[in-house]
């Protein structure tokens, strides 16, 4: 996938170790995307937090996920960023309503601050039922000691939309930074996200679940760079892909020399129910401090032949034991979250 | 005494066994000018007498290595200057001999030292020994060649009754646009061995190729080419080695494998290239209906490595397993893995590595499994696993998988991480000093390749890892 900028067209997802270019799996493949105007989300903030647009962004030496050089055209493309403080504890989560009508070609950037010792959810939906073309949202966070901010995103778009959702964020000593991200649907997606684990004890914890039909793509790349002692991650992706769904997965856990006591982990399981699906899965570690544990694990295929033979005797038809399979991947994800609200509006969006 | 001396001098490694040389005197030795021109390439060529197709062969796979740039994903290979390689020399009282005492004294002394002669008198079906760019000695026994067994050297091969055989096979499956070190071998290629099983039999013993690169600035370039026909067995070793030099030495060999309906190969591989020595070496292997390709691996040497044999399941229910372990020490960066290509239904691939970082050695575990539309059915497992000794070393997996059939079971498991400090503490509560401790591990953490070797070469690999882990507890 490209992202056009003013010299010309530059690569996104590129993972941070290269392989083979037949793989096709470095970087993302795809259309090309051009986001030109602002779009501001409807926003709901709860007591202890506060919001401004600014033109100048806090933490532009920040890496994202999707890559420098689409950060430095989200920069080119002078949309005003919204920046949010959490200086105090909130008493509920802040949401962002992103809702997409019509020909769009929008960038939403947005910081996130998170002060020392403080917790915070943000709770983001991009929806839209007769909405095309392109757009992006961009989140960078910064999270001072011992703070929390826990991400939600579910992304429920029509096939005719392309959609960049970007994540990049530092956490200081003892800090967690949890996301949990569903796709229910979507066009061409692509999802990147990137965490330094910067201060000793800092934690990243992802879950993720992604429903990939007909004439659907996505492409995700995860990165979490231990740097401070004693940090953990835990990355987890699930999902199902149908008809003739594409899906790349690339998650990188760097140990980083002087991480002592870190321990990364990463796992991701996929459903394949068509013949005409394509995965590709590239889960990656990087090590180079001897102190340290990392763990990686990858199960494709289709459901297990006992399982199935058992759904199907208790008198469940494959094609409901397949649409079980699939949500209860989802429902795995969507009960990590605690706000109970986000959760009945998940429950909305998959009965629709 | 000299176990303390062990433990407090840091990884200097007793490597007489691999570094010993014979100063050769240049007016006994036949070589090209360094580089690689047209003109080296057609004196390469004329030297081994090539057929007009080969000859034309070697030009066109030199236009493909000008065009192909080199590769940006792997380790660094800015330190090798192929204007300073020469890519064909060999002495010049080569004759390729079948009667051990006509090979020439130094270089019998050579392989005597690496105890070659002995290992095929007593457990070897068939030898070949390369020394620089030919082939020195070639024997098969005589019942092996009772039932049919061809083992010989390529270029014989070439104009003898199985030229048909190897023009419908050579750099087929690996062609010379596959990458640039591919297509420079194509243009240079020089010595290898040619191996056909006929249908049925099945080879109690091993053949043994054994490379030996003894000249400074060289660049070794064998193709092995191995046909195993319906339902026969083959287990082929090669083993490799070379004194370090202060210069850098290149080998980019090719191996390809040929493993038709319901056949078995076993291709095993001790690589101990001294630590100057870019191995670039491309194996590949084609297995059809029923047929099973066995990759027994363990890589020490070299400065840097590109090496991941590819196996391509070409027929229903064809099979393939890799284990393999690899050891970056000082200096070195060794980029290893396998690639597999589930090309055919119900096709398996099992693959288990084990990679190991001391001392500031970079080990990367990297590979690739395929599975196409038609491979219905197909099952895969990886196990990788590596080890860092230390925390100035680094390994990285770079695992990828690439699934085009719902109809599949593909499982990954990934794990890197350190000696467990309770094992240790457990072994030297049993008496074992904590160097000694250490080694018992990583033998232990390498022993999946160890247990697939013929007993012999088990103790060699053994052997290596011991002589790595010597000084590295400080």
């Amino acid at each position: 996938m490209k992202v056009q900028s003013s010299e010309g067209f530059t690569t996104i997802n590129r993972v941070p170790a290269l392989t083979w270019n037949r793989l096709h799996l470095n970087e993302a493949e795809g259309a090309e995307i051009s986001v030109t105007a602002g779009r501001k989300a409807k926003l709901q903030l709860p007591s202890g937090v506060s919001a401004t647009d600014r033109e100048e962004g806090s933490y532009t030496e920040q890496k994202t996920g999707i890559g420098p050089e689409f950060a430095a055209a989200v920069r080119k493309a002078g949309a005003e960023i919204t920046h949010i403080s959490v200086t105090s504890q909130p008493d509920g989560p802040i949401r962002m309503d992103f809702s997409y009508e019509g020909e769009v070609s929008d960038i939403s950037p947005v910081e996130v601050d998170v002060a020392e010792g403080v917790s915070a959810t943000l709770i983001m939906f991009y929806t839209g039922e007769k909405a095309a073309g392109q757009a992006a949202v961009q989140v960078v966070y910064h999270l001072a000691s011992g703070a929390k901010l826990t991400l939600v995103q579910v992304q429920k778009l029509p096939k005719e939309m392309a959609f960049f959702n970007d994540i990049g964020g530092a956490c200081e000593e003892g800090a967690s930074f949890t996301q949990t991200q569903l796709v229910l649907s979507g066009g061409a997606s692509c999802y990147g996200s990137l965490t330094d684990l910067a201060g000793k004890a800092a934690d990243q914890q992802t879950a993720m679940a992604y429903l990939v039909g007909k004439d659907e793509s996505l492409d995700i790349n995860q990165v979490v760079n231990h740097i401070g002692r004693k940090t953990t991650c835990d990355i987890k992706v699930s999902g199902v892909l149908s008809d003739n769904a594409k899906k790349n997965f690339r998650g990188t856990i760097d140990l980083r020399k002087g991480a002592k006591g870190a321990v990364g982990n990463e796992n991701e399981d996929v459903l394949l129910l068509d013949e005409g699906v394509v995965n590709k899965t590239l889960p990656i570690i990087l090590c180079t401090e001897e102190d340290v544990e990392g763990n990686h694990g990858a199960s494709i295929g289709k459901l297990d032949s006992e399982l199935m033979f058992y759904l199907e005797s208790r008198g469940i038809s494959e094609e409901a034991v397949y649409r079980m399979m699939a949500r209860a991947r989802v429902d795995a994800v969507k009960n990590r979250i605690e706000d109970e609200e986000t959760r009945k509006r998940i429950d909305a969006l998959l009965e629709e | 005494m000299a176990e303390n001396e062990e433990k407090t001098v840091v990884a200097d490694i007793d490597r007489s066994m691999y570094d010993f040389r014979y100063e050769e005197k240049p007016e006994d030795i036949f070589k090209v000018d360094e580089g690689l021109t047209p003109e080296i390439v057609d004196e390469i060529s004329k030297e081994k007498g090539d057929p007009e197709w080969m000859r034309e062969f070697r030009q066109k796979s030199l236009e493909i290595y000008n065009q192909l740039e080199v590769p940006e994903w792997g380790p660094d290979i800015s330190g090798l200057n192929m204007d300073n390689i020469v890519t064909y020399i060999r002495p010049k009282k080569k004759n390729m001999a079948s009667d051990w005492q006509e090979v020439p004294e130094d270089i019998k002394n050579t392989f005597e030292k690496l105890g070659i002669p002995q290992a095929e008198r007593e457990s070897l079906a068939g030898v070949g020994a390369q020394y620089d760019s030919e082939l020195v000695y070639h024997n098969v026994k005589d019942e092996a060649a009772s039932l049919g067994v061809v083992y010989t050297d390529i270029e014989s091969a070439l104009h003898g009754p199985y030229a048909d055989m190897i023009r419908d096979h050579f750099m087929h499956l690996v062609p010379p646009t596959d990458h640039k070190f591919a297509a420079l071998h194509g243009a240079v290629w020089s010595g290898g061995s040619f191996v056909y099983v006929p249908k049925g039999v099945h080879l109690d013993f091993p053949l043994q190729s054994y490379f030996r690169l003894n000249a400074p600035g060289a660049g070794q370039f064998e193709h092995t080419l191995i046909i195993v026909d319906e339902g026969a067995y083959c287990h082929f070793i090669e083993g490799c080695s070379a004194p370090k030099y202060n210069v850098a030495n290149l080998h980019a060999g090719c191996v390809e494998l040929f493993v038709a309906k319901g056949a078995t190969l076993r291709y095993s591989t001790i690589e101990n290239w001294s630590k100057n020595m870019y191995n670039l070496n491309t194996k590949r292997a084609i297995v059809e209906e029923g047929g099973k390709i066995e990759w027994v691996s363990g890589s020490f040497g070299s400065h840097v490595s590109y090496l991941y044999p590819m196996s391509i399941l070409n027929g229903e229910g064809a099979k393939c397993e890799f284990t393999s372990v690899t050891f970056a020490g000082k200096g070195q960066n060794l980029d290893t893995g396998t690639k597999v290509v589930h090309n055919a239904p119900n096709t398996s691939s099992y693959i288990n590595t084990r990679s190991i970082s001391k001392s500031g050695g970079i080990s990367t575990y990297r590979s690739a499994v395929t599975v196409m539309p038609n491979a219905k059915g197909s099952k895969s497992a990886v196990s990788c696993q590596s080890l860092m000794l230390d925390d100035i070393s680094r390994s990285d997996t770079i695992p990828a998988m690439d699934i085009r059939t719902a109809d599949c079971d593909i499982g990954h498991e990934a794990r890197i991480g350190r000696i467990n400090d309770d094992v240790v503490f457990y072994l030297m509560s049993r008496g074992l000093s904590e160097e000694d401790a250490r080694a018992l591990i990583v033998s232990g953490f390498a022993d999946n390749v160890g247990k697939e070797l013929p007993l012999e070469y088990a103790v060699e690999m053994n052997n290596l890892i011991r002589l790595e882990m010597k000084g590295a507890i400080g």
